[in-house]
Protein backbone atom coordinates (compact mmCIF):
# COMPACT_ATOMS: atom_id res chain seq x y z
CA UNK A 1 0.00 0.00 0.00
CA UNK A 2 1.32 3.08 -1.13
CA UNK A 3 1.02 6.85 0.10
CA UNK A 4 -1.64 7.87 -2.14
CA UNK A 5 -3.56 4.65 -1.33
CA UNK A 6 -3.27 5.16 2.37
CA UNK A 7 -4.33 9.03 1.91
CA UNK A 8 -7.39 7.96 -0.31
CA UNK A 9 -8.61 4.98 2.56
CA UNK A 10 -8.11 7.25 4.91
CA UNK A 11 -9.94 10.22 3.36
CA UNK A 12 -13.04 7.83 2.67
CA UNK A 13 -13.09 7.29 6.42
CA UNK A 14 -13.44 10.51 7.30
CA UNK A 15 -16.08 10.96 4.85
CA UNK A 16 -17.77 8.55 6.42
CA UNK A 17 -17.77 8.96 9.66
CA UNK A 18 -18.75 12.65 8.89
CA UNK A 19 -21.65 11.02 6.71
CA UNK A 20 -22.61 8.64 9.04
CA UNK A 21 -22.30 11.65 12.22
CA UNK A 22 -24.75 13.62 10.50
CA UNK A 23 -27.30 10.68 9.78
CA UNK A 24 -27.20 9.78 13.28
CA UNK A 25 -27.12 12.49 15.13
CA UNK A 26 -30.86 13.58 14.95
CA UNK A 27 -32.21 10.17 15.47
CA UNK A 28 -29.51 9.56 18.67
CA UNK A 29 -31.67 12.60 20.61
CA UNK A 30 -34.61 10.19 20.97
CA UNK A 31 -32.35 7.36 22.58
CA UNK A 32 -30.70 10.09 24.46
CA UNK A 33 -33.33 11.54 26.28
CA UNK A 34 -32.89 14.63 28.25
CA UNK A 35 -29.16 14.51 27.80
CA UNK A 36 -29.56 15.42 24.40
CA UNK A 37 -30.68 18.69 25.17
CA UNK A 38 -28.72 18.73 27.93
CA UNK A 39 -27.17 22.43 29.16
CA UNK A 40 -24.60 21.88 31.37
CA UNK A 41 -21.78 19.42 31.27
CA UNK A 42 -22.67 17.79 34.62
CA UNK A 43 -26.63 16.42 32.77
CA UNK A 44 -24.55 15.64 29.85
CA UNK A 45 -22.55 13.54 31.93
CA UNK A 46 -24.52 11.94 34.33
CA UNK A 47 -28.29 12.55 33.20
CA UNK A 48 -31.10 12.34 35.77
CA UNK A 49 -28.07 10.49 38.25
CA UNK A 50 -26.72 13.61 39.06
CA UNK A 51 -29.57 14.22 41.33
CA UNK A 52 -28.48 11.16 43.76
CA UNK A 53 -24.92 13.28 43.74
CA UNK A 54 -27.11 16.39 44.70
CA UNK A 55 -28.78 14.55 47.81
CA UNK A 56 -25.31 13.30 48.76
CA UNK A 57 -24.01 16.95 49.14
CA UNK A 58 -27.16 17.95 50.61
CA UNK A 59 -26.79 15.26 53.45
CA UNK A 60 -23.06 16.06 53.55
CA UNK A 61 -23.58 20.26 54.81
CA UNK A 62 -25.82 17.97 57.56
CA UNK A 63 -23.38 16.28 58.12
CA UNK A 64 -20.76 19.16 58.64
CA UNK A 65 -23.48 21.18 60.89
CA UNK A 66 -22.60 18.35 63.16
CA UNK A 67 -19.41 18.30 63.11
CA UNK A 68 -19.32 14.81 61.67
CA UNK A 69 -21.88 12.99 64.24
CA UNK A 70 -24.41 11.58 61.79
CA UNK A 71 -25.77 8.44 61.63
CA UNK A 72 -24.98 6.15 58.67
CA UNK A 73 -27.70 4.45 56.44
CA UNK A 74 -27.05 1.15 59.07
CA UNK A 75 -27.79 3.06 61.89
CA UNK A 76 -30.79 5.06 59.88
CA UNK A 77 -32.04 1.47 59.44
CA UNK A 78 -31.66 0.17 62.74
CA UNK A 79 -33.68 3.23 64.25
CA UNK A 80 -36.73 2.77 61.62
CA UNK A 81 -36.75 -1.12 62.89
CA UNK A 82 -36.15 -0.13 66.52
CA UNK A 83 -39.00 2.68 66.30
CA UNK A 84 -41.15 1.19 63.69
CA UNK A 85 -40.94 2.03 60.11
CA UNK A 86 -44.15 4.00 59.90
CA UNK A 87 -43.33 6.08 62.82
CA UNK A 88 -43.67 9.92 62.50
CA UNK A 89 -40.10 10.61 62.17
CA UNK A 90 -40.03 13.94 63.91
CA UNK A 91 -41.85 12.21 66.81
CA UNK A 92 -39.05 9.57 66.74
CA UNK A 93 -36.51 12.24 66.35
CA UNK A 94 -37.85 13.78 69.89
CA UNK A 95 -37.91 10.18 71.05
CA UNK A 96 -34.56 9.30 70.35
CA UNK A 97 -33.20 12.83 70.60
CA UNK A 98 -31.54 13.05 67.79
CA UNK A 99 -33.49 15.50 65.18
CA UNK A 100 -30.92 15.68 62.66
CA UNK A 101 -30.85 11.86 61.51
CA UNK A 102 -31.05 11.75 57.50
CA UNK A 103 -34.52 12.41 55.81
CA UNK A 104 -36.56 15.86 56.10
CA UNK A 105 -33.87 17.75 58.70
CA UNK A 106 -32.18 20.55 56.45
CA UNK A 107 -29.40 22.37 58.09
CA UNK A 108 -30.99 25.49 58.68
CA UNK A 109 -33.95 24.00 59.92
CA UNK A 110 -31.99 22.33 62.52
CA UNK A 111 -30.24 24.69 63.83
CA UNK A 112 -33.32 26.59 64.15
CA UNK A 113 -34.55 23.95 66.69
CA UNK A 114 -30.74 23.54 67.84
CA UNK A 115 -31.03 27.18 68.99
CA UNK A 116 -34.81 27.22 70.04
CA UNK A 117 -34.80 24.17 72.22
CA UNK A 118 -30.82 23.78 72.93
CA UNK A 119 -30.89 22.61 76.63
CA UNK A 120 -34.23 20.09 76.19
CA UNK A 121 -32.38 18.91 72.99
CA UNK A 122 -29.20 18.04 74.73
CA UNK A 123 -31.11 16.65 77.78
CA UNK A 124 -32.39 13.84 75.57
CA UNK A 125 -29.73 13.09 73.98
CA UNK A 126 -27.95 12.35 76.97
CA UNK A 127 -30.59 10.73 78.26
CA UNK A 128 -30.08 8.09 75.17
CA UNK A 129 -26.78 6.65 76.20
CA UNK A 130 -24.14 6.60 73.32
CA UNK A 131 -26.42 8.64 71.38
CA UNK A 132 -28.07 7.35 68.13
CA UNK A 133 -25.30 4.79 68.09
CA UNK A 134 -26.89 2.87 71.30
CA UNK A 135 -24.07 1.52 73.72
CA UNK A 136 -21.01 -0.48 71.97
CA UNK A 137 -22.04 -4.08 71.60
CA UNK A 138 -18.83 -5.73 72.18
CA UNK A 139 -15.29 -4.67 72.42
CA UNK A 140 -14.71 -4.10 68.73
CA UNK A 141 -17.09 -1.13 68.79
CA UNK A 142 -16.27 -0.45 72.24
CA UNK A 143 -12.82 0.40 70.72
CA UNK A 144 -13.93 1.99 67.37
CA UNK A 145 -15.45 4.81 69.10
CA UNK A 146 -12.20 6.15 70.52
CA UNK A 147 -11.55 6.87 66.41
CA UNK A 148 -15.17 7.85 65.74
CA UNK A 149 -16.63 11.34 66.40
CA UNK A 150 -19.25 10.62 69.50
CA UNK A 151 -19.49 14.17 70.66
CA UNK A 152 -22.42 16.05 69.53
CA UNK A 153 -21.61 19.39 68.44
CA UNK A 154 -22.70 22.25 66.05
CA UNK A 155 -21.05 24.61 64.33
CA UNK A 156 -21.25 27.85 65.76
CA UNK A 157 -19.28 31.16 66.24
CA UNK A 158 -15.90 31.70 64.68
CA UNK A 159 -17.53 31.62 60.82
CA UNK A 160 -17.28 28.18 61.14
CA UNK A 161 -20.91 27.80 59.96
CA UNK A 162 -19.81 28.64 56.06
CA UNK A 163 -18.08 25.39 56.42
CA UNK A 164 -21.61 24.19 55.19
CA UNK A 165 -21.86 26.03 51.96
CA UNK A 166 -19.05 24.20 49.41
CA UNK A 167 -21.86 21.50 49.87
CA UNK A 168 -24.81 23.63 49.77
CA UNK A 169 -22.53 24.96 46.27
CA UNK A 170 -22.09 21.67 45.16
CA UNK A 171 -25.43 20.57 45.58
CA UNK A 172 -27.16 23.28 43.37
CA UNK A 173 -24.57 22.30 40.59
CA UNK A 174 -25.60 18.77 40.09
CA UNK A 175 -29.34 19.46 40.60
CA UNK A 176 -30.17 23.30 39.99
CA UNK A 177 -33.95 22.04 40.48
CA UNK A 178 -33.47 21.61 44.49
CA UNK A 179 -35.53 24.53 45.86
CA UNK A 180 -34.06 23.92 49.18
CA UNK A 181 -30.74 24.21 48.61
CA UNK A 182 -30.98 27.58 47.64
CA UNK A 183 -33.14 28.79 50.50
CA UNK A 184 -30.91 26.94 53.70
CA UNK A 185 -27.67 28.44 51.81
CA UNK A 186 -29.28 31.92 52.10
CA UNK A 187 -30.53 31.15 55.68
CA UNK A 188 -26.39 30.58 56.17
CA UNK A 189 -25.51 33.21 54.14
CA UNK A 190 -27.69 35.87 55.39
CA UNK A 191 -28.74 35.13 58.92
CA UNK A 192 -25.97 33.68 59.87
CA UNK A 193 -22.84 34.54 58.25
CA UNK A 194 -24.22 38.05 57.67
CA UNK A 195 -23.87 37.74 54.10
CA UNK A 196 -27.36 39.13 52.38
CA UNK A 197 -25.85 40.02 49.04
CA UNK A 198 -24.30 36.71 48.44
CA UNK A 199 -27.59 35.37 49.87
CA UNK A 200 -29.35 37.23 47.18
CA UNK A 201 -27.66 36.53 44.41
CA UNK A 202 -27.81 32.59 45.49
CA UNK A 203 -31.43 33.08 45.86
CA UNK A 204 -31.38 34.75 42.37
CA UNK A 205 -29.61 32.03 40.78
CA UNK A 206 -32.23 29.43 41.90
CA UNK A 207 -35.27 31.71 40.80
CA UNK A 208 -33.40 31.38 37.52
CA UNK A 209 -33.44 28.01 37.70
CA UNK A 210 -37.01 27.49 39.39
CA UNK A 211 -38.89 30.63 38.07
CA UNK A 212 -42.13 30.59 39.94
CA UNK A 213 -41.04 28.92 43.16
CA UNK A 214 -42.56 30.43 46.14
CA UNK A 215 -39.85 29.11 48.30
CA UNK A 216 -37.46 30.76 46.74
CA UNK A 217 -39.59 34.67 46.56
CA UNK A 218 -40.58 33.87 50.16
CA UNK A 219 -36.70 33.94 50.95
CA UNK A 220 -36.27 36.99 48.67
CA UNK A 221 -38.93 38.78 50.38
CA UNK A 222 -37.58 38.10 53.47
CA UNK A 223 -34.26 39.11 52.23
CA UNK A 224 -35.87 42.44 51.22
CA UNK A 225 -37.39 42.96 54.24
CA UNK A 226 -34.95 41.89 57.40
CA UNK A 227 -32.08 43.11 55.76
CA UNK A 228 -32.79 46.07 53.00
CA UNK A 229 -35.75 47.00 55.56
CA UNK A 230 -37.80 47.64 51.81
CA UNK A 231 -41.52 47.09 52.27
CA UNK A 232 -42.56 47.49 48.98
CA UNK A 233 -40.48 45.16 47.01
CA UNK A 234 -40.63 42.69 50.07
CA UNK A 235 -44.70 43.14 49.40
CA UNK A 236 -43.92 42.99 45.30
CA UNK A 237 -41.90 39.24 45.95
CA UNK A 238 -44.29 37.78 49.04
CA UNK A 239 -47.38 38.95 46.48
CA UNK A 240 -45.68 36.77 43.65
CA UNK A 241 -45.07 33.85 45.81
CA UNK A 242 -48.16 33.87 47.01
CA UNK A 243 -49.43 33.69 43.24
CA UNK A 244 -46.76 30.73 42.48
CA UNK A 245 -48.36 29.11 45.84
CA UNK A 246 -51.50 29.00 44.17
CA UNK A 247 -50.41 28.57 40.54
CA UNK A 248 -48.59 25.06 42.36
CA UNK A 249 -51.35 24.11 45.18
CA UNK A 250 -54.89 23.88 44.14
CA UNK A 251 -56.25 23.01 47.40
CA UNK A 252 -55.16 23.45 51.36
CA UNK A 253 -53.54 20.58 52.89
CA UNK A 254 -50.93 19.41 55.87
CA UNK A 255 -47.99 19.72 53.36
CA UNK A 256 -48.60 22.89 51.96
CA UNK A 257 -49.84 24.98 54.57
CA UNK A 258 -46.28 25.58 55.83
CA UNK A 259 -45.12 27.29 53.11
CA UNK A 260 -48.55 29.34 52.99
CA UNK A 261 -48.37 30.39 56.76
CA UNK A 262 -44.75 31.26 56.25
CA UNK A 263 -45.53 33.80 53.53
CA UNK A 264 -48.77 35.43 55.23
CA UNK A 265 -46.68 34.91 58.92
CA UNK A 266 -43.74 37.43 57.67
CA UNK A 267 -45.86 39.71 56.01
CA UNK A 268 -48.62 40.26 58.84
CA UNK A 269 -45.14 40.66 60.60
CA UNK A 270 -43.74 43.36 58.51
CA UNK A 271 -47.16 45.38 58.32
CA UNK A 272 -47.27 45.67 62.02
CA UNK A 273 -43.57 46.63 62.65
CA UNK A 274 -44.67 49.95 60.01
CA UNK A 275 -47.59 50.41 62.20
CA UNK A 276 -49.72 49.22 58.90
CA UNK A 277 -52.58 47.62 61.87
CA UNK A 278 -55.94 47.33 59.62
CA UNK A 279 -53.53 45.49 57.12
CA UNK A 280 -51.71 43.48 60.16
CA UNK A 281 -54.77 42.34 61.46
CA UNK A 282 -56.10 40.70 57.84
CA UNK A 283 -52.84 39.02 57.48
CA UNK A 284 -52.80 37.62 61.13
CA UNK A 285 -56.43 36.48 60.52
CA UNK A 286 -55.85 34.91 57.72
CA UNK A 287 -52.86 32.86 59.32
CA UNK A 288 -55.25 32.43 62.19
CA UNK A 289 -56.78 29.62 59.35
CA UNK A 290 -53.46 28.27 58.52
CA UNK A 291 -51.65 28.37 62.10
CA UNK A 292 -51.07 25.22 64.15
CA UNK A 293 -51.76 27.43 67.21
CA UNK A 294 -54.52 29.59 66.23
CA UNK A 295 -55.70 30.51 69.86
CA UNK A 296 -51.79 32.46 70.04
CA UNK A 297 -52.65 34.13 66.75
CA UNK A 298 -56.22 34.90 68.15
CA UNK A 299 -54.49 36.86 71.09
CA UNK A 300 -52.46 38.23 68.87
CA UNK A 301 -55.28 39.86 66.72
CA UNK A 302 -57.49 40.62 69.45
CA UNK A 303 -53.74 43.04 71.33
CA UNK A 304 -53.54 44.77 67.84
CA UNK A 305 -57.61 45.49 67.76
CA UNK A 306 -57.27 47.23 70.90
CA UNK A 307 -54.10 49.17 69.72
CA UNK A 308 -56.07 50.10 66.78
CA UNK A 309 -59.07 51.34 69.12
CA UNK A 310 -56.70 53.61 70.99
CA UNK A 311 -55.45 55.15 68.05
CA UNK A 312 -59.08 56.51 66.86
CA UNK B 1 17.85 -8.72 60.39
CA UNK B 2 20.51 -7.75 57.78
CA UNK B 3 19.21 -9.94 55.60
CA UNK B 4 15.43 -7.92 55.86
CA UNK B 5 16.84 -4.59 55.95
CA UNK B 6 18.79 -5.28 52.92
CA UNK B 7 15.71 -6.76 51.07
CA UNK B 8 13.54 -3.74 52.15
CA UNK B 9 16.20 -1.40 50.77
CA UNK B 10 15.82 -2.86 47.17
CA UNK B 11 11.50 -2.39 47.57
CA UNK B 12 12.16 0.98 48.75
CA UNK B 13 14.83 1.80 45.87
CA UNK B 14 11.90 0.40 43.34
CA UNK B 15 9.18 2.67 44.63
CA UNK B 16 11.35 5.92 43.84
CA UNK B 17 12.32 4.51 40.69
CA UNK B 18 8.85 3.83 39.34
CA UNK B 19 6.49 6.47 38.74
CA UNK B 20 3.97 5.50 40.38
CA UNK B 21 4.00 7.47 43.29
CA UNK B 22 4.68 10.15 41.52
CA UNK B 23 1.67 10.13 39.74
CA UNK B 24 -0.59 9.89 42.35
CA UNK B 25 1.07 12.69 44.80
CA UNK B 26 0.93 15.17 41.64
CA UNK B 27 -2.57 14.08 40.80
CA UNK B 28 -3.44 14.86 44.43
CA UNK B 29 -1.70 17.91 44.45
CA UNK B 30 -3.61 19.25 41.64
CA UNK B 31 -6.60 18.63 42.33
CA UNK B 32 -6.26 19.80 45.77
CA UNK B 33 -4.55 23.32 44.72
CA UNK B 34 -7.66 23.45 41.79
CA UNK B 35 -10.35 23.00 44.60
CA UNK B 36 -8.40 25.38 47.10
CA UNK B 37 -8.80 28.03 44.35
CA UNK B 38 -12.51 27.34 44.02
CA UNK B 39 -14.41 30.50 45.68
CA UNK B 40 -17.59 29.64 47.45
CA UNK B 41 -19.16 32.87 48.23
CA UNK B 42 -15.92 35.20 48.47
CA UNK B 43 -15.23 32.95 51.64
CA UNK B 44 -11.93 32.19 51.93
CA UNK B 45 -11.63 30.82 55.69
CA UNK B 46 -13.76 27.63 54.01
CA UNK B 47 -11.44 24.45 54.54
CA UNK B 48 -12.92 21.94 55.59
CA UNK B 49 -14.49 20.89 52.54
CA UNK B 50 -10.72 20.63 51.21
CA UNK B 51 -9.10 18.47 54.21
CA UNK B 52 -12.08 16.16 53.09
CA UNK B 53 -10.98 15.71 49.78
CA UNK B 54 -7.44 15.80 50.08
CA UNK B 55 -7.84 13.37 52.75
CA UNK B 56 -9.66 11.34 50.51
CA UNK B 57 -7.15 11.55 48.08
CA UNK B 58 -4.37 10.42 49.91
CA UNK B 59 -6.46 7.46 51.33
CA UNK B 60 -6.66 6.32 47.54
CA UNK B 61 -3.48 7.07 46.55
CA UNK B 62 -1.91 5.23 49.36
CA UNK B 63 -4.07 1.82 49.27
CA UNK B 64 -2.96 2.18 45.42
CA UNK B 65 0.59 2.31 45.82
CA UNK B 66 0.99 -0.45 48.49
CA UNK B 67 -1.43 -2.73 46.92
CA UNK B 68 0.55 -2.38 43.68
CA UNK B 69 3.73 -2.39 44.97
CA UNK B 70 2.90 -5.49 47.55
CA UNK B 71 1.07 -7.62 44.70
CA UNK B 72 4.15 -7.61 42.64
CA UNK B 73 6.87 -8.12 44.78
CA UNK B 74 7.15 -12.14 44.84
CA UNK B 75 5.56 -12.73 41.36
CA UNK B 76 8.28 -10.48 40.18
CA UNK B 77 10.65 -12.39 41.79
CA UNK B 78 9.54 -15.55 40.28
CA UNK B 79 9.05 -14.05 36.96
CA UNK B 80 12.70 -12.66 36.35
CA UNK B 81 14.09 -15.75 37.65
CA UNK B 82 15.74 -13.74 40.29
CA UNK B 83 14.37 -15.50 43.33
CA UNK B 84 16.73 -18.15 42.69
CA UNK B 85 20.33 -16.71 43.05
CA UNK B 86 18.68 -15.10 45.94
CA UNK B 87 17.35 -18.06 47.93
CA UNK B 88 20.51 -19.18 47.29
CA UNK B 89 22.48 -16.74 49.14
CA UNK B 90 21.53 -18.09 51.77
CA UNK B 91 17.97 -16.17 52.15
CA UNK B 92 15.68 -18.24 54.04
CA UNK B 93 11.73 -18.21 52.42
CA UNK B 94 10.83 -16.64 55.70
CA UNK B 95 13.42 -13.77 55.35
CA UNK B 96 11.80 -13.90 52.04
CA UNK B 97 8.34 -12.95 53.04
CA UNK B 98 9.06 -10.39 55.86
CA UNK B 99 11.87 -8.36 53.85
CA UNK B 100 9.20 -7.75 51.19
CA UNK B 101 6.71 -6.88 53.81
CA UNK B 102 9.40 -4.34 55.63
CA UNK B 103 10.16 -2.92 52.28
CA UNK B 104 6.92 -2.72 51.29
CA UNK B 105 5.52 -0.85 54.43
CA UNK B 106 8.67 1.24 54.45
CA UNK B 107 7.68 2.55 51.13
CA UNK B 108 4.11 3.54 51.83
CA UNK B 109 4.98 4.92 55.10
CA UNK B 110 7.53 7.41 52.92
CA UNK B 111 4.94 7.95 50.62
CA UNK B 112 2.58 8.32 53.34
CA UNK B 113 5.10 10.60 55.46
CA UNK B 114 5.16 13.02 52.25
CA UNK B 115 0.83 12.69 51.68
CA UNK B 116 0.60 13.96 55.26
CA UNK B 117 3.53 16.46 54.88
CA UNK B 118 1.32 18.44 51.67
CA UNK B 119 -1.77 17.77 53.37
CA UNK B 120 -0.32 19.83 56.67
CA UNK B 121 1.53 22.32 54.60
CA UNK B 122 -1.80 22.97 52.28
CA UNK B 123 -3.89 23.21 55.91
CA UNK B 124 -1.03 26.03 57.25
CA UNK B 125 -1.56 28.03 53.80
CA UNK B 126 -5.14 27.71 54.42
CA UNK B 127 -4.40 29.02 58.10
CA UNK B 128 -5.81 26.39 59.65
CA UNK B 129 -3.31 23.56 60.34
CA UNK B 130 -5.44 21.79 62.70
CA UNK B 131 -4.06 19.55 65.00
CA UNK B 132 -0.19 18.34 64.84
CA UNK B 133 -0.86 15.42 67.76
CA UNK B 134 -4.14 14.37 65.36
CA UNK B 135 -2.21 14.43 62.06
CA UNK B 136 0.41 12.39 63.57
CA UNK B 137 -2.27 10.01 65.18
CA UNK B 138 -4.06 9.87 61.38
CA UNK B 139 -0.34 9.02 59.81
CA UNK B 140 0.59 6.64 62.32
CA UNK B 141 -2.98 4.55 62.67
CA UNK B 142 -3.14 5.03 58.41
CA UNK B 143 0.64 3.19 58.16
CA UNK B 144 -0.24 0.40 60.61
CA UNK B 145 -3.74 -0.28 58.70
CA UNK B 146 -1.27 -0.41 55.17
CA UNK B 147 0.77 -2.86 57.51
CA UNK B 148 -2.59 -5.33 57.38
CA UNK B 149 -3.25 -4.50 53.70
CA UNK B 150 0.38 -4.71 52.62
CA UNK B 151 0.79 -8.41 54.76
CA UNK B 152 -2.52 -9.16 53.02
CA UNK B 153 -1.52 -8.40 49.15
CA UNK B 154 1.73 -10.46 50.21
CA UNK B 155 -0.15 -13.73 51.07
CA UNK B 156 -2.24 -12.88 47.58
CA UNK B 157 0.29 -12.87 45.71
CA UNK B 158 1.35 -16.12 46.54
CA UNK B 159 -2.32 -17.69 46.12
CA UNK B 160 -3.38 -15.64 43.25
CA UNK B 161 -2.22 -16.71 39.51
CA UNK B 162 -1.64 -12.49 38.67
CA UNK B 163 -0.55 -9.64 40.46
CA UNK B 164 -3.93 -7.49 38.72
CA UNK B 165 -5.87 -10.26 39.96
CA UNK B 166 -4.57 -10.22 43.06
CA UNK B 167 -4.48 -6.39 43.13
CA UNK B 168 -8.39 -6.21 42.05
CA UNK B 169 -9.15 -8.41 45.13
CA UNK B 170 -7.48 -6.74 47.40
CA UNK B 171 -9.00 -3.41 46.29
CA UNK B 172 -12.11 -5.04 46.43
CA UNK B 173 -11.88 -6.65 49.93
CA UNK B 174 -10.53 -3.54 51.48
CA UNK B 175 -13.15 -1.28 50.10
CA UNK B 176 -15.58 -3.80 51.33
CA UNK B 177 -14.56 -4.00 55.04
CA UNK B 178 -13.83 -0.25 55.00
CA UNK B 179 -17.46 0.26 54.62
CA UNK B 180 -19.33 -2.76 56.13
CA UNK B 181 -17.44 -4.26 58.45
CA UNK B 182 -18.04 -2.12 61.25
CA UNK B 183 -21.59 -2.42 61.18
CA UNK B 184 -21.75 -6.49 60.64
CA UNK B 185 -22.50 -6.67 64.07
CA UNK B 186 -25.69 -5.20 63.40
CA UNK B 187 -26.51 -6.86 60.03
CA UNK B 188 -26.04 -10.17 62.37
CA UNK B 189 -28.60 -9.49 65.05
CA UNK B 190 -31.10 -9.12 62.10
CA UNK B 191 -30.28 -12.14 60.31
CA UNK B 192 -31.98 -15.34 61.46
CA UNK B 193 -29.95 -18.44 61.88
CA UNK B 194 -27.36 -19.99 60.54
CA UNK B 195 -26.61 -16.75 58.89
CA UNK B 196 -26.39 -14.55 62.14
CA UNK B 197 -23.64 -16.26 63.42
CA UNK B 198 -21.98 -16.95 60.20
CA UNK B 199 -21.93 -12.98 59.62
CA UNK B 200 -21.22 -12.49 63.11
CA UNK B 201 -17.99 -14.93 62.93
CA UNK B 202 -17.50 -12.94 59.93
CA UNK B 203 -17.31 -9.62 61.59
CA UNK B 204 -14.89 -11.02 64.40
CA UNK B 205 -12.71 -12.79 62.09
CA UNK B 206 -12.17 -9.86 59.74
CA UNK B 207 -9.22 -7.30 60.27
CA UNK B 208 -11.52 -3.89 61.28
CA UNK B 209 -9.47 -1.34 58.74
CA UNK B 210 -12.18 1.40 59.44
CA UNK B 211 -10.67 1.62 62.79
CA UNK B 212 -8.20 3.14 61.83
CA UNK B 213 -9.70 5.93 59.94
CA UNK B 214 -9.59 9.37 61.75
CA UNK B 215 -9.98 11.64 58.68
CA UNK B 216 -13.74 12.36 59.89
CA UNK B 217 -11.82 13.63 63.49
CA UNK B 218 -9.15 15.69 61.31
CA UNK B 219 -11.73 16.95 59.46
CA UNK B 220 -13.77 18.55 62.45
CA UNK B 221 -11.35 19.66 64.37
CA UNK B 222 -12.15 17.24 67.27
CA UNK B 223 -9.68 16.66 70.26
CA UNK B 224 -7.02 13.82 69.93
CA UNK B 225 -7.14 10.19 70.19
CA UNK B 226 -6.18 8.14 73.75
CA UNK B 227 -3.00 7.12 73.21
CA UNK B 228 -3.91 4.25 74.78
CA UNK B 229 -6.78 3.45 71.87
CA UNK B 230 -3.87 4.20 69.07
CA UNK B 231 -1.77 1.61 71.25
CA UNK B 232 -4.13 -1.00 71.30
CA UNK B 233 -4.96 -0.67 67.50
CA UNK B 234 -1.43 -0.86 66.43
CA UNK B 235 -1.35 -4.39 68.60
CA UNK B 236 -4.59 -4.92 66.36
CA UNK B 237 -3.02 -4.24 63.01
CA UNK B 238 0.38 -6.11 64.08
CA UNK B 239 -1.61 -9.41 65.30
CA UNK B 240 -3.82 -9.11 61.58
CA UNK B 241 -0.19 -8.15 59.73
CA UNK B 242 1.62 -11.10 61.52
CA UNK B 243 -1.27 -13.75 60.61
CA UNK B 244 -0.95 -13.04 56.94
CA UNK B 245 2.26 -13.09 56.86
CA UNK B 246 2.47 -16.66 58.88
CA UNK B 247 0.10 -17.34 56.17
CA UNK B 248 2.05 -16.64 53.30
CA UNK B 249 5.40 -17.90 54.79
CA UNK B 250 3.43 -21.23 55.08
CA UNK B 251 2.73 -21.04 51.52
CA UNK B 252 5.64 -19.89 50.10
CA UNK B 253 7.56 -22.94 51.95
CA UNK B 254 5.25 -25.09 50.37
CA UNK B 255 5.44 -23.55 47.24
CA UNK B 256 7.73 -25.47 44.08
CA UNK B 257 9.48 -22.40 42.22
CA UNK B 258 8.88 -23.21 38.12
CA UNK B 259 12.19 -23.80 37.04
Amino acid sequence: MNGRTTILIAGALVTTAVALAAWLEPRSEAWRGRRAHADSFLLALLGDGRRLFANHFFVKADVYLHSGYYPSIFDQARAACEHGVGADPAARDHETGQGHGAGPATPARCTEECTHDEHDHEAHREAVAGGFMGPPRDWIERLARHFKVTEHTHLAGGHTEAEVLPWLRLASEFDPHQVEVYTTAAYWLADRLGKPEQAEVFLRRGLRANPDSEEILLELGRLAWQNQRDAERARHLWQAAERAWRLHNGTLNETNRLVLGRIVGLRAQMEEELGNYEEAIRYWTRLQELSPHPEAVAQRVASLRERLAAMH
Amino acid sequence: MKTWFALAGVVVRELYRRKDFYVLFVLTALITLLLASVDFFEDVRVVRYLREVTLLLIWVSALVIAVVTAARQIPAERESRTIFPLLAKPVTRAQVVVGKFAGVWLASGLALALFYGFYLLVGALQGAPGSWTLGLQAFWLHWMMLAVVVSMAILGSLIFSAPSVNSTICFIVVAGILLLAGHLNVIAAAQPDPWGPVVYGLYYALPHLELFDVRDLLIHEHPPVAWGAVGVATLYAAVYAGLFLLGAWWIFRKKALPT
